[in-house]
């Protein structure tokens, strides 16, 4: 589960940064502009379990302020989850039920480091590389679900990203595309609720 | 130089008492439950000790919402685990599933060979199958796959479930992780602290922690801790709080009779007597039974009382106008020394008792009284020996009553006490020996609700070895309508051949291979790659050839049922109903069955036993003494006159204002006895000695300086609002003031008229 949790930080980090020869500082003052953001995606994963990838699709809402991150499911299943500052809850069916992590401690830790763009603190955990098209994040001690995750930043506007690919050591990888993204848009507080 | 040897024996009496004192605060004073149970129910309240909740830190927060308590909890739990104070509970989340396939094998019992049965077949497969697709598009996919591969059959959910029995046997509810109330406002999380709960110091760091995090919590929250730690700092506090009130109070009622009764320099000495005595006294005692209890040494108090009583006396003997001081000091040293035995035989008394403080407080007491005799016969009358001594008190005369009048006062007295010795209360429990505050009587309250010890009870299976414990536990479990959960997860060595053959039975070739050629074809059919479920075979053909011997799950780490008593043999823990069924059950299993409503019965009914042994035993002896030295039955049953009125008062003044008695307000039982004597026997000599000229050596005001120290030192104690020190403070004060009363205003009447 805290990878998971990690992940989705390193993508909300990743859609406020801007691609290009910027340095690490650049990006964590970019990402200070940003306080609200709303996207659509589509999941696809490839799994050895599965004979073919699957797909699924939704959207994302994030207001920093209020440190609240929705990821929707749409389809074909209606599901998600919420944070709410360092609660995490499971979204099905349209109720909200709190997921209980054992690694409550390093969640909260890691929420705090990717919302304010703590590079000094992901360098403790990630190798991070900044390419033309891409940055890359390499977990410095092998992680059991992440190998390797790369984003893809728009090349026409370097605040939004196109592709988030998370690979896993045994060579399955997830690959988010997003679309329609919006960076700061008005987002009513009833929609976390 | 010659002020050392003209003083040398207090001299040395003094050093002995620093140098006792010294080593005393170099060994250690020891506090354990165990020394204040009778024998035969040491086991049980070692085993209740073992209770999963007594050592933990239970830390419970409280919202308007379940949102903010929650928010709050895990917060609190957060900064704890960042403090270091609690330990990190290690679940090994990534591997849970691997963790229970490999624990399954050791603990496949015949019901769950029937489960997995159940779920080889192609209905429930297809099923299983439908659940995975939904958890492979939910959010926590990625770890959906490596469990679905795992495990392909949900073979792990049969240990899941064990688990989960194990869980609801606490009958408690869950709410985001927390046991929690019916509304989720108030939830409680249990950590196990690195340290020893009982230590004081640890207990103030941890308020200091919690009275730090209260500001930092969301709002309209609140969180507080409890457990043994709480009840410490508890404890201390309110005795802190007391302990100034209760000093000066008896600084000043002692400095009272100081002015009244003497006024001399000289007999400073009678109220040091009591440091001289304590100290070497608890280093005896400490000695003997390799640490002293608290409960010990607050008995020390009354002992100082008693110590007193003989300076007294002596001071007052060689105070006495126109007499031969050495006449007068050998004729009062029998009398001292008869007393010396009267008391010495109640604490005697107690050395018959089971419970260990009772024999601590006998060691402690009579090294006490001998030291004061020794003080009081042999070194302090060369500082008493001046007729200039006695000033003020010489005028005391006190009349004595009427016969009709000491007779209707001793009736009143005789059937009040009847009435408030059957009406008395023995307190329940253990809790009335600690005290609290009313913060704290609050949170107890929240906390009881979400722990209630009332349904639920603990059985125990004992054996000399854990295997044999865990053996026992098996058979119990046998016996009973629901296996004992705790039986189904930690199994004994011969269960878990049994079940070991049980699986490599079940998993056969034929039943591999349907399985196989089953999770083939659902794999297919559902878009999975069949391929990927080849680790899962692979695991299970180790597990058929012994090869994850290495893997064998150990679950202790974060839940024993199994632990080890302190005679060396081990106990394994089941939490059941409290119901007679289960307490009938143990006995034919042979196992012990403790729950909170069964202990307070026993530890009731056991303590009665001890006080009414006690009593009786000291009854006994001092009336066999009396009548040896007095040599008459008349005069011998006299002496229990003021006891047995000051026991008729304390008895009916208690039932009166329906105050529960506790094990302290017992242990004071036979003391009364030996103080109750020993004024009578100061009336009896003084009886004698009428119109001889040993009178003078009995004065009236002697009997009341004598009484009244010790209600000054001891009898404050009802000031305080701690339970122990009240209860004392309260016999005291009822038991010898109504002593005093009978040797004082009723007795001389009784006597004049029989003898």
């Amino acid at each position: 589960m805290r990878y998971f949790v990690t992940f989705i930080f390193l993508f909300v980090f990743c859609c406020f940064a801007q691609a290009g020869d910027k340095t690490l500082q650049e990006y964590a003052a970019a990402i200070n502009k940003v306080n609200t953001l709303k996207s659509t995606f589509k999941e696809e994963k490839h799994l050895s379990l599965l004979s073919q990838p699957i797909e699924s699709e939704g959207f994302l809402l994030f207001d920093k302020k209020a440190q609240k991150l929705l990821w929707q499911y749409q389809n074909p299943f209606d599901n998600g989850f919420l944070i709410e500052t360092d609660l995490i809850y499971r979204i099905k069916n349209g109720q909200k039920q709190q997921v209980q992590n054992a690694a409550g401690k390093i969640m909260a830790a890691q929420m705090l480091i990717w919302l304010t763009l703590d590079f000094d603190s992901l360098k403790q955990n990630y190798a991070i590389t900044l390419k033309q098209n891409e940055i890359v994040f390499i977990p410095l001690k092998p992680h059991k679900v992440i190998k390797q995750i790369t984003v893809y930043p728009d090349e026409n506007n370097p605040q939004i990203i196109k592709q988030v690919k998370m690979l896993q050591p045994g060579g399955d990888f997830i690959l988010w595309s997003f679309t329609g993204t919006q960076i700061n848009p008005e987002i009513k507080k009833e929609v976390f609720e | 130089m010659n002020f050392i040897r003209k003083h040398a024996k207090l001299i040395f009496l003094f050093a002995a008492a620093i140098i006792c004192g010294g080593l005393f605060f170099y060994l250690p004073v020891q506090e354990n439950i165990l020394a204040l149970i009778p024998q035969n129910i040491k086991t049980e309240v070692e085993l209740f000790q073992q209770s999963p909740l007594s050592k933990k830190l239970i830390v419970i927060t409280e919202g308007q919402t379940l949102a903010q308590a929650a928010a709050a909890a895990q917060q609190v739990k957060e900064k704890l685990l960042e403090s270091g104070y609690i330990k990190t509970l290690n679940l090994p989340e990534e591997n849970i599933i691997s963790l229970m396939l490999n624990a399954l094998p050791e603990r496949f019992s015949q019901q769950d060979n029937n489960l997995a049965q159940a779920k080889l077949s192609a209905e429930n497969l297809s099923k299983q199958f439908d659940i995975y697709k939904q958890e492979l598009f939910s959010f926590e996919s990625m770890f959906a796959a490596q469990k679905i591969a795992a495990d392909p059959f949900g073979l792990s959910q049969i240990l899941f479930d064990k688990w989960a029995v194990l869980g609801k046997s606490t009958q408690t509810q869950y709410k985001d992780g927390f046991i929690s109330d019916k509304s989720g406002t108030v939830l409680a999380a249990l950590y196990d602290l690195k340290q020893d709960t009982s230590d004081l110091a640890f207990a103030k760091q941890i308020q200091t922690f919690f009275d730090n995090l209260r500001p930092k919590l969301p709002k309209c929250s609140r969180v507080f801790f409890m457990g043994g730690l709480r009840y410490t700092l508890e404890n201390v506090s309110v005795i802190k709080k007391n302990l100034f009130i209760v000093s000066i109070a008896a600084f000043m009622l002692l400095g009272a009779i100081f002015l009244f009764f003497f006024r001399t320099k000289r007999a400073l000495l009678i109220y040091l007597l009591p440091f001289i005595v304590i100290m070497p006294a608890a280093f005896i005692t400490q000695i003997i039974f390799g640490g002293i209890s608290g409960i010990t040494l607050a008995f020390g108090s009354v002992v100082a009382g008693l110590s007193v009583d003989y300076a007294v006396y002596v001071y007052f003997a060689l105070a006495a106008k126109n007499k031969d001081k050495q006449q007068a000091l050998k004729q009062i040293s029998k009398h001292l020394w008869l007393n010396f035995l009267t008391s010495a035989l109640c604490f005697s008394a107690l050395i018959f008792s089971s419970v260990e403080v009772f024999k601590q407080i006998a060691v402690f007491a009579l090294t006490a009284l001998s030291l004061a005799l020794f003080a009081a016969l042999k070194i302090f009358p060369q500082y008493f020996n001046c007729s200039k001594t006695q000033k003020q008190s010489d005028g005391i005369k006190i009349k004595n009553l009427p016969f009709k009048a000491a007779f209707t006062f001793l009736f009143i007295l005789l059937a009040f006490g009847i009435w408030g010795i059957y009406g008395t209360v023995l307190s329940k429990g253990l809790d009335s020996l600690n005290s609290a505050s009313a913060a704290f009587a609050r949170d107890k309250q929240i906390a009881e609700k979400l722990f209630s010890s009332d349904k639920s009870a603990l059985l125990f299976a004992l054996g000399k070895t854990q295997d044999e414990a865990l053996l026992n536990n098996e058979v119990l479990s046998q016996i009973l309508p629901e296996p004992l959960a705790a039986s189904t997860i930690f199994v004994s060595g011969k269960t878990k051949s049994e079940n070991l053959s049980r699986w490599a039975e079940f998993w056969n070739k034929e039943q591999i291979s349907s399985a196989k050629e089953l999770l083939e074809e659902q794999a297919i059919k559902t878009g999975f790659n069949p391929a990927a479920f080849d680790g899962f075979f692979t695991w299970l053909n180790d597990t058929l050839e012994s090869k994850n011997k290495a893997n064998s799950a150990d679950f202790s780490a974060f839940y024993n049922p199994l632990i080890s008593l302190s005679n060396g043999s081990y106990a394994v823990i089941n939490i059941v109903p409290d119901t007679e069924f289960y307490q009938r059950a143990a006995q034919d299993g042979k196992g012990i069955f403790i729950s909170s409503n069964y202990l307070q019965k026993q530890l009731t009914a056991n303590v009665k036993k001890e006080a009414l042994l006690v009593v009786f035993l000291a009854v006994l002896f001092n009336f066999i003494a009396v009548l040896f030295m007095f040599k008459s039955l008349k005069k011998s049953l006299f002496c229990f006159l003021p006891v047995i009125c000051g026991a008729c008062l304390l008895f009916a003044l208690l039932a009166f204002f329906r105050i529960e008695i506790n094990l302290f307000g017992l242990i004071f039982l036979p003391l009364l006895v030996g103080l109750g004597i020993d004024y009578a026997i100061f009336q009896l000599m003084k009886y004698h000695s009428a119109g001889q000229n040993t009178q003078a050596l009995y004065p009236q005001q002697a009997l009341l300086a004598a009484g009244l120290s010790t209600l000054a030192g001891f009898g404050v104690l009802v000031l305080a609002g701690h339970n122990v020190l009240f209860i004392m403070g309260l016999c005291a004060l009822l038991g010898i003031g109504g002593s005093i009363f009978a040797a004082v205003f009723i007795l001389p009447a009784f006597l004049e008229r029989y003898l």
